[in-house]
């Protein structure tokens, strides 16, 4: 009967800890009867937040990608020849010349210096 | 008596007994006032527009409460993830002084301690009794267990809690000693 009371207690104890003040729950109660559109209110505001962000997230992401792009790839190249070399530069002044391997002399690579 | 204005009635009633228990159950999960009113207006909010356009749900207090239980785990998790950014926003210090509500903290801090000693199981099903005031079928609805496990849980938490709370005031007992 005394472990039952005390089991009781217990339970009255936790209800008491968490009994909410009498002006909060007729807020609440106010508040649920009378302003119901407040939570699709806040829903939308949440949903407008979310696309704008993501909206622009996009838009950063696609502006970057072009912006690598256009460094990476000229828009136009002038491809010129002068002998055994081609010569291609681009619009921004950016020049590539592209020939044949150079040959290594063939011999001793070195100079003997004999004073006079 | 037209049958609009006698559910209007109905719902009415419904609110204002459910109100508290919500709270207090919110508040039980949550250890935030604040949080706990966000929490139950929510749920209240939903049971009202679920009332007004297709009639009371099977059980009105299964239906607010099953939704009070998901919102409050999120509310938890929410304010773990943000406590950090609500102390540089000074969120935190808007909340009345501990000095000012020190004895109920206090009691509320040893039932809470106590109360998260308990496995997430029971302390569901416990809470759901004690503070709720569900009946064992709606708390089997609400934690989609069976009527028996429910019982079982309840008993198991209540005995632990009784040992649990008298030791967590022992120990304060001794701190402030």
């Amino acid at each position: 009967m005394d472990d039952e009371n005390r089991l009781l207690e217990v339970d009255a104890r936790v209800r008491a800890t968490v009994n909410p003040p009498t002006s909060v729950v007729d807020r609440v109660v106010t508040r649920a009867l009378t302003d119901i559109d407040r939570a699709p209110q806040h829903r939308r505001k949440r949903i407008v937040v979310v696309t704008v962000a993501t909206a622009v997230l996009l838009i950063a992401v696609w502006r970057g990608r072009e912006r690598t792009e256009e460094h990476a790839v000229p828009n136009s190249l002038a491809i010129t020849g002068e002998g055994s070399l081609l010569v291609a530069e681009s619009d921004d002044r950016r020049r590539w010349i592209v020939g044949p391997v150079a040959q290594r002399p063939i011999g001793a690579s070195y100079v003997i210096v004999v004073p006079q | 008596m037209p049958a609009g204005f006698i559910r209007s009635v109905e719902l009415d009633a419904v609110v204002r007994a459910l109100a508290p228990r919500l709270i207090g159950y919110a508040l039980a999960r949550t250890g935030c006032l604040g949080t706990a009113e966000d929490v139950a207006q929510d749920a209240l909010t939903a049971l009202v527009r679920r009332w007004r356009q297709a009639g009371p749900p099977e059980s009105p207090d299964a239906f607010a409460f099953a939704i009070v239980k998901r919102r409050a785990g999120r509310a938890v998790a929410r304010r773990a993830l943000m406590a950090p950014l609500d102390v540089i926003r000074g969120v935190a210090g808007r909340e009345p002084s501990v000095e000012h509500v020190y004895e109920h903290r206090a009691e509320l801090a040893i039932v809470r301690s106590a109360l998260r000693s308990l496995s997430r199981s029971d302390r569901e099903a416990l809470l759901l009794r004690s503070v709720g005031e569900l009946s064992f079928e709606d708390i089997a609805v609400v934690v989609g267990a069976s009527t028996a496990a429910v019982k079982m849980r309840i008993s198991r938490a209540r005995r632990r809690l009784a040992a649990l709370v008298q030791e967590h005031s022992d120990g304060r007992r001794k701190q402030t000693a």
